[in-house]
């Protein structure tokens, strides 16, 4: 690539080292949200709640740097899907670090309590949403469509253990009713993870449209 | 839509150079086509060979066909002056005589033998309506061309141009020696103007190519490298060198 595009490359560069950014926050967020629900551990989850603001300064730092792009460059084709797929990457991500802090304040309601059942399940999803998140930001840095796919496909997994938690602690709740408080929270977690596997799977239609200008359904 | 113009194997020379080669394309009737593509690619070629004017440029060679509304151009019989009374040009720099408003306008109607006042007048004012400038310059139309604003000139360019109701109007780069407000007039002008003529415009302002035409074609090296719909062509060019040349990487 020649020179005479220098500003605009490194607009374009910033906006990806960001959302490399974003993406490694979230990662670190999921998990450490995970960990300390298995350990009830409040204080891990403050941390969590307390770091979330940092993420969302990344979308607006994003947001900046492409508005400033489109209203300086006037990019248009492959240039201009660049931009406008960070800005959705950027709101998915954004999502994806509220929903890990929603995990985050379940793990402070269930302060003093024991857990009801060893966590199985939930870890493994949590395992492969975190995956998701790794892939679909890979995806997009290495304009990789097969890989934007695999996120997709991992989502079915995702969805799949879902399904699973959720008849598993239906059946504890008739079963123990005294479980029913935390058995919702662990459910609400269930939910929680599967939608940040949605997200993933939203970024990997951003890298579809971005390489083939054409937007599939990945969250079929 | 109907092509009014239809170009096949058109190969043009300077001398030994070529500058056009094996062009063939249909420009559709009532529409905005722009040329794009950087300095030297054949695109303001092709648009002087579409009114014969590069007939005046010695050593000029011309093979292949062109034809407008089914007539073939490219033949010593054509009447070279009725044929860019059908084919209007406005250039880069504004050129108006060195006449009054009315008289600029008037001017080729005339020559076409058109003498009544009546019928001039009427001319006059339907062609600087057609070209967005009536109501600025209505109260002073015997004052000197040379007196009103750059933009005010370009579309003073146009109403002549239209006064002998053509077919075609080429625009030659014609708002690069504009102010940005001025510009987007002409723009707006041509707008109102493709729904009664066919309009070829070059512009290196390929912003200006993507707000106003309806078909792009992308020239390089005297050839067509790929001719679509404006929108497909800036949001999903199908040639590499169209996307390097559109996102700024060459020219």
């Amino acid at each position: 690539m020649m020179t005479i595009r220098k500003e605009f490359d490194q607009g374009l560069q910033q906006m990806d080292e960001l959302l490399v950014n974003m993406g490694e926050h979230v990662e670190s967020a999921l998990r450490n949200a995970m960990q300390a629900l298995e350990r009830i551990d409040t204080e891990s989850a403050r941390v969590i709640i307390a770091e979330d603001p940092q993420l969302n300064a990344l979308e607006e730092r994003i947001t900046e740097i492409g508005a400033k792009l489109i209203a300086t460059q006037q990019p248009v084709a492959k240039d201009l899907r660049r931009i406008l797929a960070a800005f959705r990457i950027a709101s998915d991500l954004e999502r994806m670090g509220d929903l890990s802090v929603d995990i985050a304040k379940v793990v402070l309601r269930m302060e003093g309590q024991e857990l009801i059942k060893p966590l199985l399940d939930l870890p493994r999803m949590a395992e492969t949403a975190l995956t998701m998140t790794y892939e679909s930001i890979q995806a997009f840095i290495q304009e990789n469509v097969d890989l934007a796919y695999k996120v997709g496909k991992d989502d079915d997994q995702v969805d799949a253990l879902y399904g699973q938690i959720i008849r598993e602690l239906f059946a504890l709740m008739v079963e123990k009713p005294a479980t029913i408080s935390q058995a919702s929270l662990l459910s609400f977690v269930g939910r929680y993870i599967e939608r940040i596997a949605d997200h993933a799977t939203n970024i990997g239609e951003s890298v579809v449209y971005l390489v083939t200008a054409k937007r599939p359904d990945l969250n079929q | 839509m109907t092509a009014l113009i239809e170009i096949e194997n058109l190969d043009l020379y300077y001398g030994d150079f070529q500058a056009l080669k094996s062009i063939s394309m249909d420009v559709p009737e009532k529409a905005v086509t722009a040329f794009i593509g950087p300095s030297g690619c054949g695109k303001s070629t092709l648009l002087r060979s579409l009114n014969r004017m590069n007939d005046l440029i010695a050593g000029t060679r011309i093979e292949g066909s062109i034809k407008i509304a089914g007539e073939e151009i490219n033949t010593s019989g054509m009447d070279v002056e009725h044929l860019r009374k059908r084919v209007g040009m406005v250039f880069q720099q504004p050129n108006p005589f060195p006449k009054s408003i009315y008289e600029n306008v008037a001017y080729g109607p005339r020559l076409y033998g058109i003498n009544q006042r009546k019928k001039l007048d009427e001319l006059v004012e339907k062609s600087l309506r057609s070209a967005a400038l009536w109501d600025e310059v209505k109260d002073h139309l015997k004052r000197s061309a040379l007196g009103i604003s750059g933009g005010q000139q370009q579309r003073l360019c146009i109403a002549r141009a239209l006064a002998v109701n053509p077919d075609v109007l080429l625009m030659d780069e014609s708002t690069s020696a504009l102010d940005p407000i001025s510009t987007l007039k002409i723009e707006e002008l041509v707008q109102e103007l493709k729904n009664e003529y066919t309009i070829v415009m070059v512009t290196h302002n390929m912003h200006q190519a993507a707000r106003v035409s309806n078909q792009t074609v992308f020239f390089l090296n005297g050839e067509v490298v790929e001719y679509a719909d404006t929108e497909t062509l800036f949001s999903t060019p199908s040639d590499r060198r169209t996307e390097d040349y559109i996102s700024g990487r060459f020219g």
